[in-house]
């Protein structure tokens, strides 16, 4: 282990959170921000190619809205395909922030300040596109807020029974919450982002939502009251919206669904996919806009830890799923789970094992966890599986149920296919924009964790020159 | 509407009935009385027209003097004075009759303002006895078919122009006399199989007018084999019908009788009384069936022992069956016969089983109360059939089972090969009259080409082969559009009457051969009526036949008083000398298909979408093959195949059939029917061209692997109830080899059947099959009363609820299309098809168990189970699908945003879902008119995006439920409501009602030990029901195959059921 060596923090003897020497206050809000006044051109790249693949994914919502949802390659037994796969899968995504900035805040893991704004940005754009699929996958998306409990002359209210209309208030009291979390941590930096601003519409436009932010210590102390309790409220909802979405499944009587398991195991998988998206996310950021010294190794072996340590649970719970529908005696429970392993779907199953439990145990080696080619290569393994993981759980439990005589095979057709690459381009579309007009680091709150925050600390030289 | 058997006179109402003197009460229709002719007999084109008025009057058609002729010269207004008795949108009913082939069937066709919706089966008519078959259910949609031919076309150069009936008189009629005029040498005359009176009155006009002219049989469907071999040994005109009351050992020797033989209808319901099984001492006496056959069929599944043969062997089996019975079972004068009988070179365990079948129908002969049958099938040449005739006669069956009758007026008509050799030869003019001798007749013959040289007038529905190389195509009527009269084979008269003016310019076979034969265009109504006057001589009069025009059944006409007797046994010994039972290598065998029939029905939607009832493909025919076959040939379902027949070949792709006869094909005709409309339009091969001209149904031949694949699918993937048999693949499944995810889990209880034996053993076998005992199932909902959030309440006074029988179910699919008709369910379209998308409300699961190389099959019926705790309804977001007070678990289409959750919960997977907007195909968007001319005006025709499913024909409830209101009841009474599967069903194994009183029938029903539900260890409450099949096999034949693999799954069992 000796080979590895990092700075270590003056005061605390930590691992430093900002790398460099004589990094100051200024040096990180000009790092930060320095992306933002002109963009790079690998930033038009990106922004160029995810524009590209949100029109394939206009193009195919226009088709699915004309024609129907049968341009998927849905049918009978098999009646949620891979819409119903990205919507879990988007949601997973979208754990990690909230994960990172309230529960990680509560816990005063300071490694968060680095990571959580993207993290975050990350979260509200994953549930955006989470948000698309159980829309457009109904049969008459125009007829969406039908779910709502809105009151009308009939009287006609949701069936509060259905999990599916828990997942509508699951998702959006999160979406709202995340939303709110995120930009209430944005107000600093906004105002950061208004002092700097050289044009007068971004002046006006960060000045607005900077919300007259002066950085006093009244402001100080309010927002950080504010936010922490915002925390408070994110952190429940964390662990809230993916078991809601497990009742999804969990709360039907289909073989391979009706399972008590699912709330703690989807919440891990979560928040296993949404580290890895993070990662996926943060690795080519911190290279292009080089912010090594802020996203630092600290930050990535952290994570990789958490990807670790939620990839072997979520291969405890595919053994443990194994293990009851053996034990229940159930057998189109146990023949569910042999379908799934050694059945039509196999290859599935098993890139989903490779992926999700196999691949990160490379993360017990600090010489691979501290590589960010092999992290980035394992954060792109984990989305793959944890996608599969999802397509494994509705397809395959569908497609062979209780009466073989309804059994189908299920394959996606190139809509299926353009409309979740479509739903990628939505998401680096925003991420774009986000990097390209918002700080994607906390630049306060980096602050707040640098040896010059506290009180105690005396900048090099200080001592010696007395002037 | 109400069960039509119920106060019958109320609501159906004939055209008669309009008015008691058929003469309109005031002067309702001016210039009627001007025709000159006697009351509503009018002899010109002219008054016929104004007839139709009348016509659209009592069927209540707005416009009512001009509602009915297609285009009218005036404006329509609406009704201002309401006609009598017709209450706008009411439906109201007309007796009329159906004829395939053969088969006659009494329906009685509901009407909807006008517009015939829907065929129900008459009670009144032996035929039907209340059902129908598949092709009667979906003959009104052929009625509204797009495709049907418009206008009569005439023939210029390589194309034909559309022209108009006066020219056609005018300008065809010089042709026609002048053909008389030569006594009709060179004519050649091809008609379906005529059961009309009239009709036969018009062509012994024919006869005697064109003396010289040839008549052919252009029907394939027809019973050509049969009567040959009647009149072989019964002389000519001699004709039988098979009847199973008492029939206690059926041997049907490749005789589909429950689906495609003559009186199929009738014969399913007398076969499913035989099978009558609700106490074991009821299945003591429960008839036992015997099948040979080379394809699977519907019949060798409902077989106790079956054995699969070639067709050819068939003739060998009943040999040995006759020289078997003959020591036991003295015929005086037969001798002819038993002492010509050939050697049979039967197998081993062939000859068992014609020992013990012999044994068999030996003893049900010496008992009092007991006889037998032999069914021998359509497509056995026709010593088959006579010989089959002798060992009914040996059995004393004939008489009571066989009944003979002489048909006085049958046509003598000259097989279609004849046709093939007179062409060119003599024959030079051809009158096609419904039918389609380019298309159907037996590639041998090389029809197409001769009829290319002559001049060929025909009269068909469709521009068809023959239609497109015909000198003038003339549109026919639908029968719904046109009058009639069958006389069923058992000499049953029922009267066509039309519900609808023709939509296009055609005419009735019946109106065109008048022309023809006597050159006098006179209508079809004066042509029948006119007929039974004559006939009738004194006794007819006005209220008789409006009597036979309600009741749909003629009454009080003697037919015949001849009774014909089988004598002839010299020239069957002769025929029977010619008898060839060596093996070829390869035997191609043709059958008409269950569903589309020759081909007639090949446009037709509904038909081609049912899954074949066995095999469960739709869209498509295939070279049914057996698995060893598959296997020896080196292909899997869709590989393609040639099929070669004496130099002709056709490649089609393969399709496992298990039961299949090793080294055999088994094809269905009447597809790849190319040119008469986009449903037939590359749908499945035609098969025609490898008919041979001799015997047209089997024949040797060669099979070879093609190499590619044609996609080719069907409804049900999975035809076992063990997850680890894939019954569509050659695979071995217990290869160690295999990666099988279902080898070691027992056999779902999905489909539970015993023995008799195993019945008397246990009665209750059908409950013994839950996982979990009904005593330990606990409900979360019992513990939740709230209105809300607990279990529905069911607060009605009456509970519905339906039982199916098993036993009686044989899967012939009159349901699936029964219900299609009457609640406006899409057809989707092969592609869709493809991906699973089908829309059935009710389906037929047919199971496989046993050897995968000579299975047994059950069928189940699976449609809305109805669960008193339905999944589906707790996950529904927006409360679309919730239950009923009593006991429906309802959809409410408008409110359903297409989650599709609700599909995923059922575990019975009978939600269907709207993928795109069927009802409204941009493909044919002009022609949907016509086609929404069909639909039910009760049931929501759906949308894009919503769910749909079975209601148990939520709108026949609720009109009943008026129906009883306003006769100041609350309740309905029981049998009143009959669902439209329950209404089709010919062996009636459906029974709906009140389930909340014990005193109704299915109460009474479900109340049997072989009640049990499905899934019902899912705490589903189902208020669908079944009732456990009981099989009657012979203990004296070894059990066949099939009981040894129950055996091997059983192995398994302790992980499964019985496990708790």
């Amino acid at each position: 282990m000796a080979q590895y060596h990092d700075e270590l923090d003056p005061i605390t003897g930590r691992k430093e959170l900002v790398e460099g020497h004589n990094v100051t206050f200024h040096d990180v809000t000009e790092a930060v921000a320095r992306p933002i006044d002109a963009p790079s051109p690998r930033w038009w790249i990106a922004f160029i190619l995810s524009s590209g693949l949100l029109g394939v994914y206009l193009v195919s919502i226009a088709y699915l809205l004309y024609m129907g949802t049968g341009i998927w390659g849905l049918n009978n037994p098999v009646a949620w395909g891979w819409a119903i796969v990205n919507f879990v899968f988007w949601v997973g995504i979208g754990h990690a922030g909230t994960l990172i900035s309230a529960i990680l805040f509560l816990f005063r893991q300071k490694w968060r300040t680095s990571i959580n704004r993207a993290a975050e940005a990350m979260t509200i754009f994953a549930v955006i596109c989470a948000l698309q699929f159980p829309t457009f996958h109904t049969g008459r998306p125009w007829f969406i807020y039908w779910p709502l409990p809105l009151p009308n002359q009939m009287q006609m209210w949701p069936n509060f029974r259905s999990p599916l209309l828990w997942d509508v208030f699951a998702v959006s009291t999160y979406f709202t919450v995340s939303l709110l979390f995120w930009y209430v941590g944005l107000i600093p930096d906004l105002a950061t982002m208004r002092d700097r601003a050289k044009t007068p519409i971004r002046r006006f436009a960060y000045g607005l939502f900077a919300l007259g932010w002066r950085g006093s210590t009244r402001h100080w102390v309010n927002y950080e009251k504010a936010y922490m309790i915002l925390a408070g409220l994110s952190t429940p909802l964390v662990l809230s919206v993916h078991t809601i979405v497990s009742f999804d499944f969990a709360v039907s009587q289909l073989p391979g669904w009706h399972t008590t398991i699912f709330p703690p195991y989807f919440v891990a998988g979560a928040i296993f996919s949404g580290f890895a998206m993070v990662l996926t996310l943060l690795l080519p950021l911190r290279a292009w806009f080089k912010l090594e010294h802020l996203i630092t190794m600290k930050h990535l072996e952290n994570m990789a830890k958490i990807i670790l340590l939620t990839g072997t649970m979520v291969g405890y719970a595919y053994g443990m799923e194994f293990f009851i529908a053996w034990y229940s005696g159930n057998p189109y429970e146990s023949f569910a789970f042999a379908n799934r392993a050694f059945g039509d779907y196999w290859w599935a199953y098993w890139i989903m094992v490779s992926c999700n439990v196999i691949s990160p145990q490379l993360i017990w080696f600090k010489s691979i966890r501290r590589n960010v080619v092999w992290l980035f290569i394992i954060s792109i393994f984990v989305n793959i599986g944890m996608w599969f993981e999802r397509f494994v759980i509705t397809v395959t439990s569908l497609h062979h149920d209780f009466l073989p005589s309804s059994w189908d095979y299920y394959s996606p057709t190139i809509w299926d296919v353009s409309t979740l690459l479509g739903s990628f381009g939505l998401f680096f579309f925003l991420f774009c924009l986000f990097v390209r007009y918002l700080p994607s680091i906390a630049i306060g709150e980096v602050k707040s964790v640098m040896p010059q925050a506290d009180p105690h600390y005396h900048e090099p030289g200080h001592g010696k020159e007395k002037h | 509407m109400t069960k039509p058997t119920e106060t019958l006179k109320a609501y159906w109402r004939s055209l008669a009935d309009h008015d008691g003197t058929l003469r309109p009460q005031h002067d309702e229709f001016p210039g009627l009385a001007e025709s000159g002719s006697d009351g509503l007999v009018p002899s010109t084109a002219l008054a016929r027209r104004k007839f139709m008025g009348l016509l659209g009057a009592s069927t209540a058609l707005a416009g009512l003097s001009t509602g009915c002729i297609r285009k009218p010269r005036e404006h329509i207004v609406p009704l201002s004075k309401r006609p009598e008795d017709s209450i706008p949108g009411e439906s109201v009913y007309y007796a009329s009759a159906f004829q395939s082939g053969s088969t006659v069937l009494g329906v009685l066709v509901e009407s909807q303002d006008g517009r015939p919706t829907k065929i129900e089966g008459n009670p009144r008519h032996p035929g039907s006895l209340g059902a129908t078959d598949m092709a009667a259910q979906a003959s009104v949609l052929n009625l509204y078919d797009p495709a049907r031919s418009r206008t009569p076309l005439r023939r210029k150069g390589d194309a034909q122009e559309p022209t108009d009936w006066d020219t056609v008189y005018s300008e065809l009629g010089p042709t026609i006399k002048e053909l008389r005029g030569k006594q009709g040498q060179g004519l050649a005359l091809v008609v379906p199989t005529i059961l009309s009176p009239s009709l036969k009155d018009q062509l012994k006009t024919f006869a005697a007018n064109f003396p010289k002219a040839r008549i052919f049989d252009g029907d394939v469907a027809g019973p050509s084999n049969q009567t040959a071999g009647t009149e072989l040994l019964a002389g000519p005109g001699a004709r039988f019908t098979v009847h199973l009351q008492g029939a206690k050992v059926i041997f049907a020797a490749d005789s589909d009788f429950l689906t495609t033989e003559q009186d199929h209808v009738r014969l399913q319901r007398e076969y499913a009384l035989g099978r009558e099984a609700n106490t074991p001492a009821e299945a003591a006496n429960m008839s036992r069936l015997y099948v040979v056959e080379p394809h699977f069929t519907v019949t060798g599944a409902q077989a106790d022992h079956r054995l699969r043969m070639r067709a050819s062997q068939v003739g060998a089996v009943l040999v040995a069956l006759a020289r078997e019975l003959k020591a036991g079972s003295k015929l005086g004068g037969a001798e002819a016969v038993l002492d010509a009988l050939p050697e049979a070179p039967l197998s081993e365990a062939e000859t068992k089983f014609v020992q013990v079948l012999a044994k068999d129908l030996l003893a049900a002969k010496e008992a009092r109360d007991a006889n037998s049958v032999v069914l021998v099938g359509e497509r056995q040449p026709a010593w088959v059939h006579a010989l089959g005739l002798v060992i009914n006669l040996m059995l004393g069956n004939v008489g009571s089972s066989i009944r003979l009758r002489h048909d006085d007026t049958a046509v003598k008509v000259e097989p279609i090969a004849a046709l093939g050799q007179a062409l060119g030869a003599g024959i030079d003019t051809v009158i096609a009259i419904e039918c389609d001798p380019a298309f159907e007749a037996p590639g041998e013959l090389d029809l197409p080409a001769k009829l290319k040289a002559a001049t060929v007038i025909h009269l068909g529905q469709f521009n068809d082969a023959t239609g497109k190389l015909s000198a003038w195509h003339l549109p026919a009527t639908h029968y719904l559009e046109a009058w009639g009269d069958i006389e069923a084979p058992d000499a049953t008269i029922s009267i066509v009457q039309p519900l609808i003016a023709p939509l296009h310019q055609s005419k009735s076979a019946l109106e065109f051969l008048a022309w023809i034969a006597s050159d006098a265009q006179v209508d079809g109504y004066s042509l029948v009526q006119g007929y039974w006057r004559r006939v009738l001589g004194a006794m007819w009069s006005d209220k008789v036949w409006r009597r036979w025009l309600h009741d749909g059944v003629v009454h009080g006409v003697p037919r015949s008083g001849q009774n014909p007797q089988p004598r002839e046994f010299a020239k069957l010994a002769a025929e029977m000398k010619a008898a060839n039972f060596a093996a070829d290598k390869f035997e191609v065998n043709f059958h008409l298909d269950p569903r589309i029939g020759d081909g007639r029905h090949a446009n037709n939607g509904w038909l081609q979408e049912c899954p074949h009832p066995m095999t469960k493909l739709t869209w498509d025919n295939a070279a049914y093959v057996s698995i060893n076959t598959a296997r020896k040939l080196g292909v899997e379902n869709c590989d393609l195949v040639t099929v070669q027949v004496g130099g002709r070949s056709v490649q089609l792709p393969v399709w496992i059939a298990p039961g299949q006869a090793d080294d055999t094909v088994s094809l269905n005709v009447g597809f790849g029917r190319d040119g008469i409309g986009i449903v037939a339009e590359g749908s499945g091969v035609n098969v025609y061209p490898l008919q041979a001209a001799g015997n047209r149904w089997f024949t040797a031949g060669e099979v070879v692997k093609f190499g590619g694949k044609r996609m080719i699918y069907s409804t049900q993937d999975w035809g076992s109830l063990s997850p680890a048999i894939d019954m569509a693949s050659t695979r071995d499944d217990n290869d160690p080899k295999l990666s099988n995810a279902g080898r070691g889990y027992p056999d779902r209880p999905i489909v539970r059947e015993t023995t008799v034996a195993g019945f008397q053993a246990d009665a209750h076998f059908a409950m013994k099959g839950d996982l979990m005992p009904p005593e330990r199932l606990v409900s979360l909902w019992d513990h939740n009363t709230h209105p809300d959030f607990g279990a529905p309440a069911l607060t009605g006074k009456q509970q519905w609820g339906m039982a199916i029988d098993l036993n009686k179910c044989t899967g012939c699919s009159a349901c699936t299309v029964a219900c299609q008709a009457e609640n406006n369910i899409p057809v989707v379209g092969r592609s869709q098809v493809a991906n699973g998308r089908e829309m059935h409300w009710i389906r037929l699961d047919r199971y496989y168990s046993g050897a995968k190389e000579d299975p047994q099959a059950v069928v189940q019926p699976m449609l809305c189970q109805h669960c008193e705790t339905a999944p589906c309804e707790n996950v529904c977001p927006v409360n679309a699908t919730a239950h009923s007070p009593e006991g429906l678990n309802d959809m409410a289409y408008n409110r359903c945003i297409g989650t599709r959750y609700c599909a995923n919960n059922c575990p019975y997977k009978v939600r269907r879902f709207n993928f795109f907007n069927y009802n409204r195909d941009p493909v044919n968007s002009d022609d949907e008119k016509l086609l929404w001319m069909q639909k039910n005006p009760n049931v929501t025709v759906r949308f894009r995006g919503v769910i749909e499913k079975c209601s148990y024909c939520v709108q026949r409830i609720q009109e009943a439920k008026i129906q009883a209101h306003t006769a100041g009841e609350d309740t309905v009474k029981d049998g009143v409501i009959v669902t439209a599967c329950q209404q089709v069903c010919p062996s009636e194994a459906i029974t709906f009602g009140d389930v909340a009183d014990p005193t109704t029938k299915v109460s009474k029903i479900k109340a049997s030990a072989r009640n049990y539900g499905v899934l019902t260890d899912l705490n589903t409450r189902p208020r669908t029901t079944y009732l456990g099949r009981v099989r009657n096999p012979n203990p004296e034949l070894a059990p066949p195959a099939v009981a040894a693999a129950p055996a091997a799954a059983a192995e398994h069992k302790p992980s499964g059921a019985g496990g708790h």
